[in-house]
C-alpha cells in the first residue's frame, strides 16, 4: 500500500495556515475586508464537503465505477487508461485526493459518447443558463418587489387582494405547467413570442465573447440578433420566475408590513415626515434587508430550477445538456453538471451572506 | 388678560375595538395647555396617558383605536377634523413627540446625522424629497466628500465610507447644545452603536431643531439611567426656556413630574381624576388616588415605619368597576361612589377633581 | 450577636466577548467584559443589604454569581461558614434550598405554559416532597403572599403584574430559604403596587427571619428596605455603609452624583445643577486608575493612575476614593440631607 506521507504533512500545514488566517481576520474585528475574507475562507470547508459528497456519489456508491466512467461501450484498453487516469485502484482516500486535485485542475472527465472533455461541454452550455437565470432574477426584482411594496401599502384593499391572488397562484402552479400554458397562450394562440431556443434559425450567432447571446449581441452591436434574442428569452424567463414571485413578493409585503408597525416609523411621522418619504426612505430600505438576502439564495434555486424549463423551451443550457446526458448514459457529464450546480448554489449563498452584512449596519462586520 | 390656550382637549373619548369587546382607553378627558407651559400627565399602566399623547398627535393605530367623540383644538384648529395631509403639516414644527425607547425610535439603517438632517429639512420647508430612495443624498452643504457612485447606487454601507461625512454647521451645534461630546463622531454612527442616554439626547436635539410649539414626551426617562434622567429633564426644561415650547410630559413617576412640571394631571383607568398646579398638588392632594400615589413613594427609612400602600390592583379596562373607577381601592369610599360616576368639579380655582368627597354641598 | 450568613471575598466574573470555536482551539484570548471585578462584602443574618448601581454596573451579574447561577472566574463565596464556591452537583444542590432568587421581570420569569400552583410547587417537587405536604405548603405560602387560593389553577398571564411578582416571591419562599437575592423586584411594577410588594417583603423578613440581598437602581427602595447599602460602579464597589449614613453623608463622588440626580416628589426641591456628565464606561475596557475618573468633578492626577481601594473612612463606612476624607464636611445638595417625607395627610372625611 503506497501511502504518501508528504500530502499528510502538506495538508496539515495548509489547514493550520487557513485557521490562522481566519482567526487573524476575526480578531481584526472591523472592516468589510475582514468579513468578506472570513466568508471566503469559510467557503473552503464547505466546498470540501461538497466534493466529498459528489465523490461518494461518483465513485463509491456506483457499483462499478470503472464501467460507469468509461461508458457502456468502452474497450478494455480504454478502461485500463481510465483506471490509471483516475487512480481507481488506489485506496479510497487516495482516490478522493486525486479527485479533488482533478476537480481543481479542470479535469472533470471525458464524455463517453463524444470523447470530449466534460468541462468544455459545460463551458459551452453554461452561459445560456446563466443568461436565463439572471433574466429571471431581473424580472423578479423589477416586478416582484414593487408589487410586494404596493400590496403592503394598500393592505386590505383591492390592489392587495389582486396581488396576493396573483403571487399565490404563481407559487402554487408547477413550473412546467406554467411554461406549457404560456407556450399555448403566447406562443401558439397569440403568436407574440417564439417558443424554442435562443435565436431564430435564420439568424447567425454573434461573436462568442461571453457565450450569452444577449450580451454578445449587445457588445458587438448586432441589433437584429439582440432584439431576436430578447424576444426569445421572454417566455422561458417569465415561466421560470413565476415560482419566485410567490416568494419575493410575499416576503417584501410581509417585511414591509412588519417594519411599518415599528416604533421608528411612528417616530418618523411624529417628526413631521410625509407619508411618501416615510414609506420610501425608511420603510422600503428596512424591508429590503431580508428580501435581498433571499434573492441571493434564490439565484441558486434559479440555477437548479432551470432544468425543466430548458427542456420545455429547448433552451441550450446545462439543463438541456443534463437531459441529453441522462438519455445517453453519460455518467461523467451528469456528475459534472451536479457539481456545477452545487458550486453555483454555494456561491449564491455566499453572495447572500456578504450582501446581508453590507446592507444591514447592525450586523457585526 | 386672557392667555390663548395652545392646546385644548375637550371631552376626548377613545376606544380600542377588538373582535370581542371594546376598551374605553380614554373617557371624556379634557385638558388645556398654555404656551410655554409644562404639563405632566401622571398615571400607572393602563390609565390611558400614552393613548392621550398619541391621540393628540393623531398617531394612534387606526384599526383598533377609534376616536369616538371630542375635540382637540391646537391654536384654534380642530385636529380631529383635519385630513392626514393637513395633520402632517402640523407635525414636526407644530406638535412633535419623543418616545420612551430611544433605540427603537430611530431608523437602524441610517446614520444619526442623516436623521437629524431630516429634521432640519422638515423645518426648512420639506424638501425632503432629495434624501430618500436608492440614491440618498444629504444636504450638500453638510457633505464634504462623496461616496463612490456605485456604492451609493447599491445603498451599500462600506464601513470606511462612513467616516467621510465631515459634518458642520447646525447639525453639530445642536448636538453640542444637548451636551454630546464629540458630535462629529456621533453623527456618523448608527443608532445601535450609541447608548440609550445618548440617543435620547439626540431625540431632544431633533426637537430643538424643529422648534415645535408643543412637544409630547412619552416617558422620556423611563428607559435611561438615573444620572441620564436628570440630564434629560434638564434639557426638556431648556426646551421650554429657550424655544418657548410647551411640553406635555407623560410619566408614571410623580417625582419626575415634580421636577419639571407647572401643572399636573393625574389619570386613573382612562379618566382624569385630578388637575392642579404642581405645588398645590403636593401640598394638598384632593383625590384619594393622588394621596395614595404620594404615600406609595418609598420616602421613609426602614426604621421609620411602613408605607401606606394602596390596596388592590389597577382595574381591568375590559370591565371597569361601576360608578367611580377607583372605589374598590379607596379608603374613603361612600355608597354614592359605588353607583354614580363622579364628574370633574372645581372646588378651588384652577384645580379639578373627580371625586364625590369634593363635590360642593 | 450578628453572625455573617454570606461572605464574598474577591469575587471576579468576566465574560468573554466573542467565543468562536476556532479562537478557543487556537487558544487566542478574546476580549473580556469585566462585569464583576474584585468585590468583597459580608451580609449578616436577618439583614437587608442594598446593592445600588446603574445599568452596566454589574450588580445583576453579582447577584447571580453569588448564588452560583453563573460560574465565577475567581474568588470565594462562603455561605453559613461553608465555602460553596468550590462545590458542584448534589453538594451544591443541597444549598440551593437555602438560597433563592426573585427576578426582575414578572412577565418573563414565570413559565407561561405552567399553571400557577405548579409553578409554586416546582421547587418542592425538585427536592422530593410528598404530594399532600406539597399541597399544604403551596396553600400556606400563597396565603402568606396574599394570592387568591381558588385562582391558583390559572396561568400567569391571567394575573396582574403585582400578582405575578407575588407568585415569584411565593416560589422563592416555598423551600423556606434563609437567604434571598431580590433582583430589582419592583422595577417593572406600578408605584401603588410597588409599595404593597415592598411591605410584603419586609413583613416576610420579620416573620421568617430572612436575609436579603436587594439589587436595585432605585435609591428610594433601598432607603425603605435596607439596613446597609453599597454602591457599585463599573464592576467595583465604591461605597458601603449603613443606609442612613451613606445617603446623608456620601463619601464617594459617584454616590454624591447619584443621590443628587434622583428626583424628589417635592416641587420645592428641584435639581438645580447637572450632577454628572458623560456615560457609564464600557466594561470591556474600563478606565485606568479610578474607574470614575473621566466623569469626576474632583479628579486629580493620582486618580488617573492608581486605583483606590475600598477603605474604612468613618467607622462602618467604607469608600473607594483617594480623597474621601475631604467629602466628610462638604456641603451637599439639599436633596440628600434628610428623608423628604411628602405629605401623608389623610383627607378629611366628608361629613
Amino acid at each position: 500500500m503506497d501511502c504518501h506521507p508528504d500530502w499528510v504533512c502538506t495538508s496539515t500545514i495548509i489547514v493550520k495556515y487557513l485557521c490562522d488566517a481566519y482567526t487573524n481576520l476575526r480578531e481584526q474585528q472591523t472592516g468589510t475586508i475582514s468579513y468578506v475574507g472570513r466568508r471566503l475562507l469559510l467557503i473552503i470547508p464547505v466546498i470540501l464537503g461538497v466534493t466529498l459528497v459528489t465523490f461518494v456519489i461518483s465513485f463509491v456508491t456506483v457499483p462499478n465505477p470503472v464501467r460507469a466512467w468509461a461508458g457502456p461501450r468502452a474497450t478494455p484498453g480504454a478502461i485500463a487508461a481510465l483506471s490509471a487516469r483516475y487512480h481507481l485502484h488506489d485506496p479510497i482516500y487516495m482516490q478522493y485526493y486525486w479527485y479533488t486535485v482533478n476537480l481543481v485542475t479542470g479535469n472533470w472527465g471525458l464524455v463517453p459518447s463524444s470523447g470530449r472533455e466534460v468541462l468544455s461541454d459545460i463551458a459551452l452550455f453554461f452561459p445560456a443558463t446563466l443568461e436565463l437565470a439572471f433574466t429571471s432574477l431581473l424580472i423578479v426584482i423589477l416586478i416582484g418587489i414593487p408589487l410586494g411594496f404596493l400590496a403592503a401599502t394598500y393592505r386590505g384593499r383591492m390592489p392587495d387582494h389582486l396581488i396576493r391572488f396573483f403571487y399565490l397562484g404563481a407559487y402554487c402552479s408547477p413550473p412546467f405547467f406554467v411554461a406549457l400554458l404560456m407556450i399555448l397562450i403566447f406562443g401558439y394562440t397569440l403568436r407574440i413570442f417564439p417558443t424554442q431556443g435562443e435565436l431564430s434559425a435564420s439568424l447567425n450567432f454573434p461573436a462568442h465573447i461571453t457565450g450569452m447571446v444577449i450580451i454578445d449581441s449587445l457588445l458587438t452591436q448586432n441589433w437584429p440578433d439582440f432584439t431576436d434574442a430578447v424576444w426569445h428569452i421572454v417566455l422561458p424567463a417569465t415561466s421560470l420566475s413565476m415560482l419566485y414571485f410567490g416568494i419575493i413578493t410575499r416576503v417584501t409585503r410581509a417585511s414591509l408590513l412588519e417594519i411599518l408597525e415599528k416604533d421608528f416609523i411612528r417616530a418618523a411621522f411624529a417628526k413631521g415626515l410625509g407619508k411618501r418619504t416615510v414609506l420610501l426612505k425608511h420603510g422600503l430600505r428596512n424591508a429590503m434587508i431580508p428580501t435581498v438576502t433571499i434573492l441571493g439564495v434564490l439565484l441558486g434555486g434559479l440555477l437548479s430550477g432551470s432544468v425543466v424549463i430548458e427542456t420545455i423551451f429547448q433552451w441550450p443550457g446545462i439543463g438541456l445538456y443534463l437531459e441529453r446526458s441522462i438519455l445517453s448514459f453519460d455518467f461523467p457529464s451528469i456528475v459534472g453538471v451536479a457539481v456545477l450546480i452545487t458550486l453555483g448554489v454555494v456561491t449564491a449563498n455566499l453572495v447572500a451572506d456578504i450582501l446581508y452584512a453590507l446592507i444591514d449596519p447592525r450586523i457585526k462586520v | 388678560m386672557q392667555t390663548v390656550n395652545l392646546l385644548e382637549v375637550k371631552d376626548l373619548t377613545v376606544t380600542y375595538r377588538s373582535a370581542v369587546r371594546g376598551i374605553t382607553a380614554l373617557n371624556n378627558v379634557s385638558l388645556t395647555i398654555e404656551p410655554s407651559q409644562i404639563v405632566a400627565v401622571v398615571g400607572e399602566s393602563g390609565c390611558g396617558k400614552s393613548t392621550l399623547g398619541l391621540g393628540i398627535i393623531r398617531l394612534l393605530q387606526k384599526p383598533p383605536a377609534e376616536v369616538d367623540s371630542g375635540k382637540i383644538l391646537f391654536k384654534g384648529n380642530d385636529l380631529l377634523k383635519l385630513s392626514e395631509r393637513e395633520m402632517a403639516g402640523f407635525r414636526g414644527t407644530g406638535i412633535s413627540m419623543i418616545f420612551q425607547e430611544p433605540m427603537s425610535s430611530m431608523d437602524p439603517v441610517y446614520t444619526v446625522g442623516n436623521q437629524i438632517n431630516e429634521a432640519i429639512e422638515i423645518r426648512d420647508g420639506r424638501k425632503a424629497s432629495k434624501s430618500y430612495g436608492p440614491f440618498p443624498r444629504t444636504n450638500p452643504e453638510l457633505r464634504k466628500n462623496t461616496q463612490g457612485g456605485i456604492t451609493r447606487l447599491l445603498g451599500v454601507h462600506l464601513p470606511s465610507s462612513r467616516k467621510e461625512f465631515a459634518w458642520t454647521g447646525e447639525v453639530v451645534d445642536v448636538l453640542k447644545r444637548v451636551q454630546i461630546a464629540d458630535p462629529e463622531q456621533v453623527l456618523n454612527k448608527y443608532p445601535h452603536e450609541l447608548s440609550g442616554g445618548m440617543l435620547q439626547r439626540v431625540m431632544i436635539a431633533q426637537a430643538l431643531v424643529e422648534k415645535p410649539s408643543l412637544l409630547i414626551a412619552d416617558e422620556p426617562t423611563s428607559a435611561v439611567d438615573v444620572t441620564t434622567q436628570a440630564q434629560v429633564l434638564q434639557l426638556i426644561q431648556e426646551l421650554r426656556n429657550e424655544i418657548n415650547s410647551s411640553i406635555l410630559l407623560i410619566t408614571h413617576d410623580l417625582a419626575v413630574a415634580a421636577q419639571v412640571a407647572d401643572r399636573i394631571a393625574v389619570m386613573y383607568a382612562g379618566e382624569l381624576v385630578e388637575l392642579s398646579d404642581v405645588r398645590e398638588l403636593f401640598d394638598e392632594p384632593l383625590h384619594p388616588y393622588t394621596e395614595g400615589l404620594l404615600n406609595s413613594q418609598p420616602h421613609k427609612y426602614r426604621e421609620e415605619g411602613w408605607l401606606d400602600a394602596v390596596p388592590g390592583d389597577v382595574p381591568d379596562l375590559k370591565s371597569p368597576p361601576p360608578g367611580c373607577r377607583f372605589h374598590p381601592r379607596c379608603k374613603y369610599v361612600l355608597d354614592r361612589c359605588r353607583a354614580e360616576h363622579p364628574e370633574l368639579v372645581e372646588p378651588k380655582p384652577k384645580r379639578g377633581v373627580a371625586c364625590f368627597l369634593r363635590y360642593p354641598r | 450577636m450578628t453572625e455573617n450568613i454570606l461572605q464574598v471575598k474577591n469575587l471576579v466574573k468576566y465574560f468573554p466577548v466573542s467565543h468562536s470555536i476556532l479562537a478557543r482551539v487556537m487558544r487566542r484570548t478574546a476580549l473580556q467584559v469585566h462585569a464583576v471585578d474584585d468585590v468583597s462584602l459580608t451580609i449578616a443574618k436577618n439583614e437587608t443589604l442594598g446593592l445600588v448601581g446603574e445599568s452596566g454596573s454589574g450588580k445583576t451579574t453579582f447577584g447571580r454569581t453569588v448564588l452560583m447561577l453563573e460560574r465565577r472566574t475567581s474568588g470565594t463565596i462562603t455561605f453559613q461558614d461553608q465555602t460553596i464556591s468550590e462545590m458542584k452537583g448534589d453538594e451544591l444542590r443541597a444549598f440551593r434550598k437555602k438560597m433563592q432568587i426573585v427576578f426582575q421581570d414578572p412577565y418573563s420569569s414565570l413559565d407561561p405554559r405552567t399553571r400557577v400552583n405548579d409553578i409554586i410547587a416546582e421547587p418542592l417537587r425538585a427536592f422530593g416532597t410528598r404530594k399532600d405536604a406539597e399541597k399544604e405548603t403551596v396553600k400556606r405560602v400563597a396565603t402568606a403572599v396574599n394570592l387568591p387560593i381558588d385562582g391558583l389553577s390559572r396561568f400567569p398571564h391571567e394575573f396582574s403584574g403585582g400578582q405575578r411578582q407575588r407568585i415569584a416571591i411565593a416560589r422563592a419562599m416555598v423551600l423556606e430559604p434563609q437567604f434571598i437575592v431580590l433582583d430589582e423586584p419592583t422595577s417593572a411594577l406600578d408605584s401603588s403596587v410597588q409599595a404593597q410588594i415592598l411591605n410584603l417583603l419586609r413583613k416576610m423578613q420579620e416573620q421568617l427571619g430572612l436575609t436579603y440581598l436587594l439589587i436595585t437602581h432605585n435609591v428610594g427602595v433601598v432607603r425603605y428596605m435596607a439596613n446597609r447599602m453599597t454602591v457599585m460602579y463599573c464592576g467595583k464597589l465604591v461605597e458601603m455603609g449603613s443606609t442612613r449614613e451613606v445617603l446623608e453623608q456620601p463619601l464617594h463622588p459617584y454616590t454624591v452624583a447619584l443621590i443628587s440626580s434622583i428626583p424628589q416628589p417635592d416641587p420645592t426641591k428641584r435639581v438645580k445643577t447637572m450632577p454628572v456628565t458623560g456615560e457609564v464606561p464600557s466594561a470591556v475596557n474600563p478606565p485606568r486608575g479610578c474607574r470614575f475618573n473621566p466623569r469626576c468633578r474632583h479628579v486629580q492626577d493620582k486618580c488617573r493612575v492608581i486605583e483606590p481601594a475600598l477603605r474604612e473612612i468613618l467607622p462602618g463606612h467604607w469608600a473607594a476614593c483617594h480623597f474621601a476624607e475631604e467629602f466628610i464636611s462638604m456641603d451637599l445638595p439639599p436633596q440628600s440631607q434628610k428623608s423628604s417625607s411628602p405629605p401623608s395627610k389623610t383627607l378629611p372625611r366628608a361629613g
